[in-house]
């Protein structure tokens, strides 16, 4: 045993000594190739020079490409971003993502109170997404849905859904299902602008409509700016029109429901606006149609609806707030016509009117209290007195808002409604929370 | 009578159109020939800057909104829709676009 660790130490001991004379063998130059080596070493350092020459000769003569980007040309220089300036960089990649640069969800939703005589108080909600997506520069679409609870049931409507095509900078073609272009109000529906929880009479709730909501068919709209800063604003379309009610209960009142027009004939209607100076705005509206159904005896009625409306806007400083005051009115004439209810034809004209003013003293240093805004409106509503079912009325409203913030309002209003022989007087108390998304 | 009344309609649209496609072609001779006077100024109408037009147009129905309610790229978005509804012309709209972005 102890002679074989002798021999395998000897054996080792011999390698080792040999592999270290290798090593010292490896590491040693002769002359000769020290030589050619160093003579190898110069041809290189003279190429080297000869190319630097080059290339700092190619540099006068020509300044590097724009596009170059300036860290190459520093060498290694290292720039340094701060956390704000990196999640800044952040967001903005984010928004080229797909899906997120053209397409928007606007809207509005809200809830309503509304406590009347001689029925039972009641809430209600609802919400109006508003879908916006630009394909292009020019080539935009929007749609507006509404869900709201009715009767125990969720309802659904298509508000608009529209293309807008930007023709040039004074006219926009629009095409689709839009909003009607009608006097003042019909743009300023939204629960989160109105300053009131309710529409005037004349307009869209529930019954006694003048003026349609919604259009279908196409318009053309711009505005097209005056000397000394004043515009004039307008908007004409082609569309299906209204329908003339014939039933007993409803004989003689338009319904702008008219998803399928009932006639070969187009409705043409359009707003002009004038707009001297920035706060104050006048227009005139009109719109006129057949109005019956192909193949009935009511075919040749035809029908005008005409509009005016004066709106005005304005911070006053030494009132220290913003007033706002409108006002439209809107006649209806349908062509005479005897649908039985009274035993001959009628003249069938119909007006509505109201004015609104509300104050809001938002330059006040009172946070409460410049958040408040005190709403009055008047409105009225006539229909022929040979029309079944309906009576007139005047209605005063009280309202009072406070602005949560400038989407976000809650609204409190008493209504006083007098009406003419067959209606009894109403009072009403309305609540609503809305809010602009 | 009613039909006279379709007729002044579409006579008026015509217009409109035409009205609007020669205001087009006067701005950009306009623009051509004499950039730097005033008479360019006369048809744009924007002696007026973002900021005020801004103010002016969306208080008539709404109030004002805040240039951070939505992002740089989203009012991209949003004012083209609001040129349509406002009846704004492209230029205040670049303007007030221009104004909201520059609030970020």
């Amino acid at each position: 045993m102890g002679r074989r660790v002798f021999w395998f130490f000897v054996a080792g001991l011999m390698l080792g000594i040999v592999s270290s004379v290798r090593a010292e063998e490896n590491n040693s130059v002769s002359l000769e190739e020290f030589n050619k080596l160093k003579a190898d070493y110069d041809q290189l350092k003279q190429e080297v020079q000869e190319l630097k020459k080059m290339i700092s000769q190619q540099n006068q003569s020509a300044p590097p490409s724009a596009a170059q980007p300036v860290a190459a040309s520093q060498g290694a220089s290292v720039e340094y971003v701060t956390t704000d300036e990196f999640k800044k960089l952040k967001d903005e990649v984010k928004e080229t993502r797909p899906g997120l640069s053209n397409f928007i969800v606007s809207g509005y939703g809200f809830t309503d109170y509304k406590e009347s005589e001689g029925a039972p108080s009641t809430f209600s909600a609802g919400v109006n997404p508003v879908f916006l997506w630009k394909a292009s520069d020019k080539l935009l679409f929007e749609t507006e849905l509404e869900f709201s609870l009715e009767g125990g049931e969720t309802s659904t409507n298509l508000e608009f859904a529209d293309a807008q095509y930007l023709l040039n900078d004074y006219v926009t073609v629009v095409a689709g299902k839009f909003l009607s272009p009608f006097g003042i109000f019909i743009d300023r529906h939204p629960k989160w602008i109105n300053k009131l929880p309710d529409k005037p009479y004349g307009y869209p709730d529930g019954s006694a409509m003048l003026v349609p909501e919604s259009q279908i068919g196409a318009q053309i709209r711009g505005g097209i700016p005056l000397l000394r800063d004043s515009k004039v604003k307008y908007a004409m379309y082609v569309s299906n029109g209204p329908t003339v009610q014939t039933t007993t209960t409803h004989a003689g009142e338009l319904s702008f429901s008219n998803t399928n027009d009932n006639n070969h004939n187009k409705a043409f209607g359009g707003r002009v606006g004038f707009v001297p100076i920035s706060p104050l705005e006048v227009g005139y509206s009109w719109e006129t149609s057949r109005v019956g159904a192909n193949n009935t005896d009511f075919y040749h009625l035809d029908a005008l609806i005409q509009g005016v409306d004066f709106s005005y806007v304005q911070d006053i400083d030494p009132i220290k707030g913003t007033v706002n005051f409108k006002s439209e009115q809107i006649w209806s004439h349908v062509d005479s016509a005897d649908y039985g209810t009274s035993g001959r034809a009628f003249k069938n004209d119909r007006w509505a009117r109201y004015v609104q003013l509300s104050y809001r003293p938002s330059k006040v240093d009172l946070p409460f209290i410049k958040n408040l805004e005190p709403v009055f409106r008047f409105d009225q509503i006539h229909h022929p007195s040979d029309a079944p079912t309906f009576v007139d009325h005047d209605r005063y409203t009280w309202g009072l808002d406070y602005w949560i913030s400038p989407n976000v309002v809650t609204k409190a209003a008493y209504e006083k409604d007098l009406q003419s022989e067959g209606g009894a007087n109403n009072h009403t108390f309305l609540g609503e929370l809305a809010v602009g998304f | 009578m009613k039909r006279i009344h379709q007729i002044i309609v579409i006579v008026i649209v015509l217009c409109a159109i035409f009205i609007g496609l020669g205001y087009k072609n006067l701005w950009a001779e306009e623009q051509k020939s004499a950039t730097q006077s005033s008479t360019a100024k006369k048809w744009s109408a924007s002696t007026k800057g973002g900021a005020q037009l801004w103010s002016e147009n969306c208080m008539m129905c709404h109030n004002l909104r805040s240039p951070t309610t939505f992002n740089p790229k989203q009012w991209e978005i949003v004012v083209p829709h609001m040129r349509v509804q406002a009846n704004l012309t492209a230029e205040e709209a670049r303007k007030i676009l221009k104004f909201l972005q520059s609030g970020h």
